[in-house]
């Protein structure tokens, strides 16, 4: 007992000298799953258009749903997947919050082959312009108090005809904000 | 007048040193702070400190004189306490940013930091770093020490402890075990030896929760001169130590993350002082690397 009343009183000590705390709280900075809406297109005239909706929260690991801080988005990249023919491609996306109004947030145009291995609007090189609504976009999605249940992103586009299928999509790369305590 | 801080890590050392066994959880808020690193090569840069601090105080507090009787039965038990002291340099780290950002990397928080830094992107994109998890001024690490000899200038220390996780600190198990031979037998008797010399061994192995486990190998000789109650000493080390990550990511697509971290020192000195006061000792050191950490000592024994 007596060398447990030492420890006791040595560690009493240690803890009155200088180690504070845990943080509390400590934000942890997720990256989580990216929103993620790939258009086939058709083959024939080329365009391709579609929808995907997706639910902000199940994008968020389950340990830290109801630990939400906030929501950024760090990346905006446009890919195409699948044999793509030569020529160039245009096309914009549209993202939605939930009832809101369609928020037109990029506009892409290049050789389809320039996106083949993805280009991100962080170093786009002409490739890849933010549209009208893109700085409301960030907004939005980062306003915590009115955190958006759902997002619906739109891409719609055309280019050369094809004759075999392939996909343009569009990749919203977030990182979310929680406690971790 | 001594304060005792109602905070979480005080709440941690006093609760573990009473002993009390409580419910481990499965995960808590350092655990889930390192989980949600996404690469090997982001956590290293959050961890790195942990590992320095650690091993730093792994390497210490294993004695506190460098005589080492030839002969005779010789038992103690001991208490040491280290700290390694955590300066500025410990508590940020550069950090990569994702590709394509202009700025490569950002100054953040490591897991001895505050609030994890945010970088913008002239493209309006921003990237934010994780907080710290641990607030501190020092790094604390306390153990029980038993040291037995002696036979032919040998003598053999074991230590050990084992804290239960409280207040979101996981549970710390630690142990070690080391040798030391007296040198200065060859030279003089021990009763003519001007000086004392002694080379060392010691291993530790320390497991932070379910994912931190870290490994110390120290060796090196020993130095020391007794005036009376009064013993001088000092010591210089090679050590190596490094430190195991392993854990299942939060992050999407949940990666393992399978880390492995080796403290910065190769070598370290030692200075220190000691009291013998009979069956009573009592010492302080200070160790000097690239981490700077003091560890006491206070012994019973013959």
């Amino acid at each position: 007992m007596k060398s447990k009343l030492v420890l006791f009183l040595l560690l009493v000590f240690l803890t009155t000298v200088g180690a504070d705390c845990v943080n509390d709280p400590i934000v942890v900075a997720l990256a989580v799953d990216p929103i993620k809406g790939c258009y086939p297109v058709n083959t024939g005239n080329g365009s391709f258009s579609g929808t995907t909706t997706v639910t902000l929260k199940d994008l968020i690991p389950s340990d830290f749903r109801d630990k939400l801080k906030g929501i950024r988005v760090y990346d905006v990249s446009v890919k195409v997947e699948g044999p793509y023919p030569s020529g160039n491609v245009s096309g914009n996306g549209y993202v939605r919050f939930d009832s809101g109004p369609e928020l037109h947030v990029l506009s892409f145009s290049g050789q389809y082959s320039a996106f083949a291995n993805g280009v991100s609007l962080l170093n786009s090189g002409g490739l890849i312009t933010p549209a009208s609504g893109f700085r409301q976009f960030l907004s939005q999605i980062s306003d915590l108090n009115n955190l958006p249940t759902q997002a619906t992103l739109r891409g719609q586009g055309s280019g050369p005809a094809a004759t075999q299928s392939f996909s343009v999509c569009i990749i919203i790369s977030l990182q979310a904000d929680a406690t971790a305590n | 007048m001594i304060q005792v801080r109602r905070s979480a890590w005080c709440t941690f050392t006093i609760a573990a040193l009473a002993l009390t066994v409580q419910e481990a959880r499965s995960d808590n808020p350092f655990e889930r702070a390192l989980k949600t690193f996404g690469s090997d090569a982001a956590v290293k840069g959050y961890v790195q400190p942990l590992q320095d601090l650690v091993g730093a105080n792994m390497s210490s507090g294993w004695y506190r004189s460098a005589y080492v009787p030839s002969s005779g039965l010789n038992i103690s038990f001991n208490v040491v306490g280290m700290a390694a002291l955590l300066n500025d340099d410990l508590k940020n780290y550069d950090a990569p940013t994702p590709p394509g950002f202009t700025q490569k990397t950002f100054r953040t928080a490591t897991v001895f930091g505050k609030k994890g830094a945010l970088v913008n992107d002239s493209s309006r994109l921003s990237y934010r770093g994780t907080d710290g998890a641990i607030n501190a001024s020092f790094f604390p690490l306390a153990t029980l020490q038993a040291t037995i000899g002696h036979i032919q200038g040998t003598e053999v220390i074991v230590r050990g402890i084992h804290l239960p996780e409280v207040s979101g600190f996981p549970k710390v198990t630690f142990w070690g075990v080391g040798a030391r031979h007296s040198i200065n037998q060859y030279l003089w008797d021990d009763d003519k030896a001007p000086i004392f010399i002694a080379l060392g061994v010691f291993y530790n192995k320390i497991s932070i929760g379910d994912i931190v486990e870290a490994k110390s190998l120290v060796l090196g000789p020993q130095v020391g001169t007794q005036l009376s109650i009064l013993e001088l000493y000092g010591g210089v080390a090679y050590t190596n130590s490094t430190m195991k990550l392993h854990f299942t990511s939060s992050q999407a697509g949940s990666p393992v993350i399978d880390v492995e971290l080796e403290a910065k020192d190769k070598v370290r000195g030692t200075l220190g002082a000691a009291l013998n006061l009979g069956f009573l000792h009592l010492n302080l050191d200070a160790n000097i690397g690239s981490v700077t950490n003091l560890s006491a000592m206070l012994g019973f024994g013959f």
